[in-house]
């Protein structure tokens, strides 16, 4: 037990400007590897991290889906198979090893965030806009749901065969709700921010620090140089 | 004594509508904890909104008349300063939390006024201490039952220590037991000398807390109680006022009318669902007669909405069988037969005007328009035949949607919390709803929480605990109903 | 009495709150309704003025999160079909989202929506691997913020419609480069694997001819108008009769 909290307690300690660091790195090495083994190699010890950073589950499954497609990639060209086209599963060999560092990120708690990116030279608004499309995502798959199972309990969705023949009613009934739902909250969240006074121009400080340990440097410095080797090589 | 709020020949109307509030004149005394009750659309909102600066600040309208906060013009505020003196919990605990986590939603107050991490840190760790949320300062918010969530919300509040407390509709989407928690804490709010404004229906929980009870109707304060005068309020005079009781120990109990010479019509055998260890239906078995309405009751996450949606067919059970009319049917078959109607009504509303949310997905018939037609009419709704279904009030939605399940002719239909954020008028005329229904043979399960509402519309409750059917009882007391749900 | 009366009525209304007029009912109400009205013309001229605050961030916010979620499931829908994803994906997308911009600009109706929408989308896509993308949506927005110069645009449906469709042109290009970087790559791995000549030359043709670039540029257009025009029927028989939206 103890070595999980211990595990978990890590996430929360790990600088955020590390794990966009990272997730730069990443996307350096899908595009700019030389080879296709360096990418294997980076995503391997991107699935080290999170299992020390207590997502080793998680990262289990990314690597599944990873090796999958290689795999069926190898298959395709191997049979020379047009479908599923050999272009999707490149896309998603390029998209997991960045998807990974950014799922560190959103674990992490979202005031942690926020002192991280206060620590850029963003503007305000663009740091409150990417809190806050983090904040709304688990909300609108939940409202989602919601209108999904009033869809069914109404028969809209009795068989894709009927959702094909009326394709624009289908999507009225699925947009109103969602956008009349997603409007509610958003006023509701900004006017319970604004009583609790986030328009205050005033310098802030956070209850979360975003600290930069020795960890986050050799983290750093580490995907650095990986990440420059595997390009020039 | 000192005055904290004052307002002055207040008048507000929201832009292009009719005046919300007219001529209000009002003055809280420090330490005094104020309710304002009355029926829904009469202000109550709005006036709280008036004293957090939300109006016309954010809401915007012509607002005319003063607002002073111990002694200062509310107006001559910074909008971001006044939550140093008004904390504020909203009602919907879904969308009032910024943060992922108690600690940042706690901390989010204390950010915005720009004190250092230290301070910060001092502030959280103290108002966790006192509210008791300690131990789930790490947690995620929205893994946290709906009451644990207000306590956060006023956790949040708190944490700037703010002399006033404005509460719009705080327990409304609480159970009993989240409700009486709710009002430990205010209890312990004022007994630390703050002044707390809060806009309510469920009045029960607040009996030995409230200073003065204001009554606002159409804009206007009409009348002011003491607690102990709101509790003596007749019956019929409390109905005429449109509100809910006060007291919930003496409520009256319906006579039994529907026809035990039936057979069962709904047969539930052995019901079983599990999400990974976690047990939501435990072998639950019962069965119901055409023209009864049953009470669905007990704490939250017992498994009761997860029961109407699995009847309904929203949701495959593990084990175990639905049966209609000795029919035995699986899922995709109950779908339609049973209409689940959900909590939030807003994601099940799908029409332009009335009629087409009545007729929208099938072909529109002469004879379905006239059918729709007749429906309307006889839930009231007539009136608004033409308006779109987001305009209408709480109480005129939870009728449509009554009214879609009539259009497609289900027999057993499931309403979960369909009293929530009702006043008493709006609350009655659900109750005499569905018991119109009962008559005409439909079978009704109504989850909630609401004890008014099933003490008027029930005759049998099935007290459901950790997924299992704890009990199965025909409703005799209201002490009986009481024990069960606190 | 007439309407000069009945507007000097609700002045002396506003500036002496204590007295109280004996009014009939309808007129008191004309009152109202007129002061509203003329408040609320005055609110719609300068409001395309005033900068965006934390109720706008929060509308963007949550229809961004609409478009996004609808995009992420499209996206990977159309990619195991080349075509489909090269010609069709961006213009799909376009006529799927439309109404929740139409709902933002018409809610916000303020310069700088596409600026915000510019940047995060930026932002997002350049996470995907091309980091240029991102000054590239800042360009895209920036034309499009140009399209909506003048008073009140936010809420015309032409306005929007031309908006909507550049920004969906621009969509397009953006996501056709990351496809013609991948497409080398995947060349470079099926000719190691030895994949047939004729093969390649037909999908090679496909894709670098500039009749087929214009042909997609048609698709999104017509895609994005015709999204516009779904998008503004949803919000005049939905958002706007119901008083959401103005």
């Amino acid at each position: 037990m103890s070595g999980e909290k211990a595990k978990e307690k890590r996430i929360r300690r790990v600088n955020v400007l590390a794990l966009l660091f990272i997730t730069v790195c990443a996307c350096a090495v899908s595009y700019l590897a030389g080879h296709m083994w360096f990418q294997i190699i980076f995503t391997c010890l991107l699935f080290g991290l999170m299992a020390v950073l207590g997502f080793a589950k998680t990262g289990l499954g990314f690597m599944a889906v990873y090796l999958i497609c290689h795999l069926w990639l190898q298959i395709n060209l191997n049979l020379g198979l047009r479908f599923p086209s050999p272009m999707t599963f490149s896309f998603i060999i390029e998209l997991v090893p960045i998807l990974m560092p950014v799922y560190l990120l959103v674990q992490a708690p979202s005031g942690k965030l926020t002192a991280g990116l206060r620590q850029l030279p963003l503007p305000t608004r663009v740091t409150l806009t990417v809190i806050v499309i983090l904040r709304f995502m688990p909300s609108v798959m939940a409202e989602f749901a919601d209108v999904k199972d009033a869809m069914r309990i109404r028969g809209f969705l009795r068989s894709p065969f009927q959702v094909l023949r009326h394709p624009l009613n289908t999507m009225e009934y699925v947009i109103v709700p969602m956008v009349f739902r997603s409007l509610i909250i958003a006023d509701e969240l900004a006017s319970s921010c604004i009583v609790r006074g986030i328009e205050n121009p005033c310098k802030k400080q956070g209850y979360y620090l975003n600290q930069m340990h020795p960890g986050d440097g050799v983290l750093m410095a580490g995907a650095l140089i990986i990440t420059v080797l595997f390009a020039v090589l | 004594m000192q005055t904290v709020i004052e307002i002055k020949n207040l008048s507000f109307a929201y832009e292009g509508v009719k005046e919300q509030l007219k001529n209000i004149n009002l003055t809280v005394l420090k330490g005094e904890v104020v309710v304002l009750t009355g029926p829904s659309g009469g202000g109550k909102s709005t006036l709280t909104r008036v004293i957090n600066g939300l109006v016309p600040y954010f809401y915007e309208g012509m607002l005319t008349g003063d607002v002073l906060l111990m002694g200062k013009k509310l107006s001559d505020i910074p909008s971001w300063e006044r939550g140093r003196y008004v904390g504020n919990v909203f009602q919907d605990p879904r969308s009032q939390f910024f943060a992922n986590e108690v600690a940042g939603e706690i901390a989010f107050g204390c950010e915005n006024y720009g004190m250092n991490h230290k301070e910060i840190m001092e502030s959280v760790e103290h108002t966790a201490r006192e509210l008791k949320i300690a131990d789930i300062l790490d947690e995620k918010v929205r893994f946290l039952s709906y009451g644990m969530r207000q306590r956060v919300a006023i956790a949040s509040a708190r944490a700037m220590d703010p002399l006033i407390y404005v509460m719009d509709e705080p327990s409304a989407n609480l159970d009993m037991k989240a409700a009486q928690n709710l009002a430990e804490i205010l209890l312990g709010l004022k007994r630390e000398g703050k002044t707390i404004f809060i806009a309510e229906h469920r009045l029960h929980y607040l009996q030995d807390i409230a200073d003065r009870i204001i009554y606002l109707r159409d804009g206007e304060i009409a009348a002011e109680f003491l607690p102990r005068e709101a509790a003596a309020l007749a019956a019929g005079h409390r109905g005429q006022l449109g509100l809910r009781s006060m007291t919930l120990e003496n409520l009256p109990v319906l006579p039994d009318t529907a026809d035990s010479e039936q057979d069962a019509l709904l047969e539930v055998r052995g019901l079983n669902k599990a999400f990974g260890r976690h047990c939501v239906a435990d072998d639950l078995t019962f069965s119901c007669r055409p023209g009864e309405v049953i009470a669905v009751v007990g704490p939250n996450a017992a498994g009761k909405s997860t029961l109407g949606k699995m009847l309904a067919g929203l949701m495959k059970e593990d084990s175990g069988e639905v049966s209609f009319a000795k029919r035995k049917l699986k899922a995709s078959g109950r779908r339609g037969l049973i209409w689940y109607i959900m909590q939030d009504l807003d994601s099940q509303l799908f029409g332009e005007d009335l009629m087409n949310e009545l007729l929208t997905g099938q072909k529109r018939t002469p004879e379905r328009e006239e059918r729709a037609k007749a429906i309307l009419a006889s839930l009231n709704l007539v009136e608004f035949m033409e308006q779109h279904p987001m305009t209408l009030s709480g109480g005129q939605k939870q009728r449509l949607a009554l009214g879609v399940a009539l259009m497609n002719e289900s027999p057993v239909i499931i309403l979960d919390e369909p009293t929530s954020g009702l006043d008493g008028k709006n609350m009655q005329n659900v109750s005499r709803q569905i018991r119109l229904l009962a008559k005409q043979g439909h079978i009704i399960l109504m989850i909630t929480h609401d004890i008014e509402c099933a003490l008027s519309t029930c005759s049998r409750a099935l007290h459901l605990q950790d997924g299992r059917l704890a009990d199965d009882f025909k409703i005799e007391s209201a002490g009986q109903l009481l024990a069960v749900m606190r | 009495m007439g309407d000069r009366a009945i507007y000097c009525s609700a002045v002396m209304q506003q500036s002496h709150p204590g007295v109280y007029f004996f009014k009939h009912e309808l007129v008191v109400s004309n009152l109202m309704r007129f002061e509203i009205e003329r408040r609320t013309t005055m609110n719609n001229q300068d409001q395309t003025k005033k900068k965006i605050t934390v109720r706008d961030i929060m509308t963007i916010a949550a229809m961004m999160v609409l478009t996004l979620v609808v995009s992420g499931v499209t996206g990977p829908l159309t990619l195991p079909f080349p075509f489909l994803y090269l010609y069709v994906c961006a213009g799909l997308q376009m006529f799927l989202c439309a109404t929740f911009y139409l709902v933002t600009a018409n809610r916000l109706n303020k310069h700088g929506i596409f600026l915000v929408w510019g940047v995060v989308y930026g932002a997002l896509l350049a996470l995907s691997g091309y980091i240029f993308l991102l000054p590239y949506f800042v360009g895209v927005a920036v034309i499009c913020e140009l399209t909506m110069t003048g008073k009140n645009t936010y809420r015309s449906p032409l306005r929007n419609t031309i908006s909507w469709s550049v920004w969906g042109l621009g969509m397009m290009i953006g996501n056709a480069v990351p496809i013609w970087a991948a497409w080398d790559s995947y060349v470079e791995q099926a000719s190691a694997s030895g994949f047939s000549q004729e093969v390649f030359d037909m999908q090679i043709d496909m894709l670098s001819s500039p009749w087929h670039m214009i042909g997609a540029c048609a698709i999104t257009v017509v895609l994005s108008v015709l999204g516009c025009v779904f998008g503004n029927r949803i919000l005049r028989r939905h958002f706007q009769k119901a008083g959401v939206l103005q």
